[in-house]
């Protein structure tokens, strides 16, 4: 019941306008209640709790415990379609939100402009269950303001009764030729360049001119096959055979693979490597319930509730503890926790603002070659 | 002595009748505008927001690639063929409307509303499972051996202009429709008494006398299909990145406000010069019509 389930929602799943129609977050009273709080230093629970995530990226049946737990507190949600979408609405000052999901490299910046809050690991103490592995991440030094949510790879797959097998990014790239219109690539300049880098072996990071120029080149002899540029939809246009071939990522081919009758569509990771990624609790700087926000990423930390989330959104979770509860044909699927040897060439994605103005750059080349 | 008084209480009435629209157009035209152009002069901040710091480099950035200028030339031809289309389709449809329709007319009028009673997203997306490679469209076609293999129609540029005119059309033909249907009968008896075949008297007085209604059909649709965004993004697939796509990436992926609105200064500049040749040149050619 739950893959169906997952069939429906998708961690980046949205409307190419949601950003729009979503835009107006309802402000809601902050008549903080008097409920008295477990210690003296840290303040009473507030009565709201205000949720800015992904859309179909958080189970209602952990929404509806949560709520059990802490009755008097009102949750609402709103959500964003991508980690640029998110920080343009927070810089612009949007206030009210409490939690965001940023992907790890978005955490990184908003750390640098101050948007987010330390964490006071006194009320986390569900923190004690997160894998050391994913305790002091390069772009948060000492967890000091983020949670690992639960974390991914980036590759692409294809239709299997209509190309023969691929193991590359260079087969990727190459063999659009053969079937025009048929291929699409993520709305992203990050993962669409860096694809393009780790297609020549190089870094998924480099801001090195000449290999970007190299990277330029493949993209623009790639492009006038590629039938569509999107983060959304891709699952639904290889299921009916729209598209033949999608970047994406790992959950949502999980999803179509749960499907029945399951289409004929395979996910790889590419053996030159790609982007593993990781997604995070955080809380806001501006956050006008913080105590409230500490609660709810404590409760999500607990690995019966991990356990339950991977079983709506398909990807992996960074607490050990929490696999015992995990169903075997999830924890054993190699799409969701891939084996040592996959995972080896993988990067994470730093940001540093003269590369990503290059990406961008050749990013709306690719858009409008 | 009288007089006055008077024309005091109509300039106050006159203020009291703007006032609502002027306010609305101050707060949310004049100072967004007003935004825009000062930011076009700013330094955009690392991934997003602006520095306040002077910079003249934003205008010159548009003419440093070639690719900036082929998005606004791709933007207008969209823009020209969607406006031309809508022309060809809409016209005789109007003209239908306003000469032939008799008792039928207002059914049809209505007909012509019906589809905006719908979210033009709604429509839009509905475009996409008609079109698609295995949608019904297809299939009807496969099944009447029409079709062999795939349609090929959704996320190409032919889907844009399709989608284009069926979401601008009624903007063409209101417009035709009003001008067709006060257009003296009389005068077209007079051509045919004189000697003038049917043809020779639809271009001498027809579309002469409903040429205001096409120079407003045509500016309705031409100038926000300068701004289209939704249309490219969801039937276009890869295949149409038009100036409103771009600015939008600009804002909210490349972070780059600064240059996201010298796109966008630079379009209101492009657009007012084309209306102003446009008028220009119609006011000639209307002058022309009435000297034959």
């Amino acid at each position: 019941m739950s893959r169906l389930y997952g069939t429906d929602l998708s961690r980046r799943e949205f409307l190419a306008l949601s950003a729009i129609t979503t835009g107006g977050l309802v402000l809601a009273a902050c008549g903080a209640s008097s409920t008295p709080s477990a210690s003296a230093t840290i303040g009473p629970m507030e009565s709201n709790l205000s949720l800015y995530n992904w859309d179909g990226y958080l189970s209602p049946d952990t929404l509806k415990q949560f709520q059990a737990k802490y009755p008097s507190l009102k949750v609402d949600t709103a959500t964003f379609a991508s980690n640029e979408d998110m920080l343009a609405k927070i810089e612009a000052g949007a206030k009210g939100y409490d939690i965001v999901v940023p992907t790890g490299y978005m955490v990184e910046i908003m750390i640098q402009k101050n948007l987010l809050r330390s964490l006071d690991f006194r009320q986390l103490p569900n923190f004690s269950h997160v894998d050391a592995t994913f305790r002091n991440p390069g772009y948060d030094p000492n967890s000091a303001h983020s949670v690992p949510k639960d974390w991914g790879t980036t590759g692409f797959g294809y239709r299997t009764d209509k190309l023969p097998a691929m193991t590359t990014w260079k087969e990727f790239f190459n063999n659009a030729s053969q079937f025009k219109g048929k291929v699409s690539v993520l709305d992203g300049a990050t993962e669409v360049v860096g694809m393009a880098l780790k297609s020549h072996g190089f870094s998924y990071n480099s801001d090195k001119d000449s290999e970007l120029a190299q990277a330029r080149d493949t993209l623009l002899k790639f492009k006038p096959f590629v039938g569509k540029i999107a983060s959304s939809g891709y699952k639904e246009d290889l299921t009916t055979g729209n598209t033949w071939m999608a970047m994406g990522w790992n959950g949502d081919f999980e999803a179509i693979q749960g499907q029945t009758p399951a289409p004929p569509v395979k996910y790889i990771v590419p053996s030159e490597g790609a982007e593993l990624w990781v997604d995070c609790w955080a809380i806001l700087a501006s956050a006008p319930h913080p105590v409230a926000a500490h609660a709810f990423v404590n409760f999500l930390l607990d690995p019966k509730i991990q356990a339950q989330e991977i079983q709506l959104t398909y990807y992996a979770q960074a607490e050990s503890d929490a696999l015992a509860d995990i169903p075997a044909a999830i924890k054993n699927d190699p799409i969701i926790y891939p084996p040592a040897a996959t995972l080896q060439p993988l990067e994470t994605r730093k940001a540093t603002p003269a590369g990503q103005k290059a990406r961008d750059k050749i990013f709306a080349e690719f858009k409008a070659a | 002595m009288i007089r006055r008084p008077l024309k005091l209480v109509t300039a106050g009435a006159g203020g009291v009748l703007l006032a609502p629209a002027a306010l609305w157009y101050a707060a949310f035209f004049v100072v967004p505008l007003g935004f825009i152009l000062v930011f076009s002069f700013l330094t955009s901040a690392d991934y997003g927001g602006i520095e306040y710091k002077f910079n003249l480099g934003n205008y010159p950035q548009l003419l440093s690639a070639p690719i900036y200028l082929r998005i606004f030339l791709n933007t207008m031809g969209m823009a020209f063929s969607g406006t031309v289309l809508c022309l060809l389709v809409g016209f005789p449809l109007a003209y239908f409307l306003a000469t032939r329709a008799g008792r039928w007319k207002n059914l049809f009028l209505i007909l012509l509303i019906v589809p905006f009673w719908t979210s033009f997203l709604t429509r839009t997306y509905a475009w996409l499972i008609l079109l698609s490679d295995n949608g019904p469209l297809a299939h009807v076609l496969r099944q009447t051996g029409l079709l062999q293999g795939d349609l090929g129609f959704l996320y190409t540029y032919k889907a844009v202009l399709m989608g284009v005119v069926y979401n601008y059309l009624p903007l063409m033909i209101f417009p035709l429709y009003v001008s067709l249907e006060r257009l003296d009968k009389r005068l077209l008896e007079a051509a045919k008494d004189l000697g003038a075949g049917r043809l020779q008297a639809f271009w001498r007085i027809t579309v002469p006398l409903t040429m205001p209604g096409i120079l407003t059909g045509c500016l309705l649709v031409f100038i926000p299909l300068t701004g289209e965004y939704v249309i490219p993004a969801i039937l276009g697939g890869a295949k149409s990145y038009m100036i409103g796509n771009l600015i939008g990436d600009e804002f909210v992926s490349a972070h780059d406000w600064a240059f996201g609105s010298a796109l966008g200064m630079a379009v209101i500049v492009l657009l007012m010069f084309l209306i102003a040749v446009y008028f220009r040149v119609a006011r000639r050619g209307a002058a022309a019509g009435m000297s034959l």
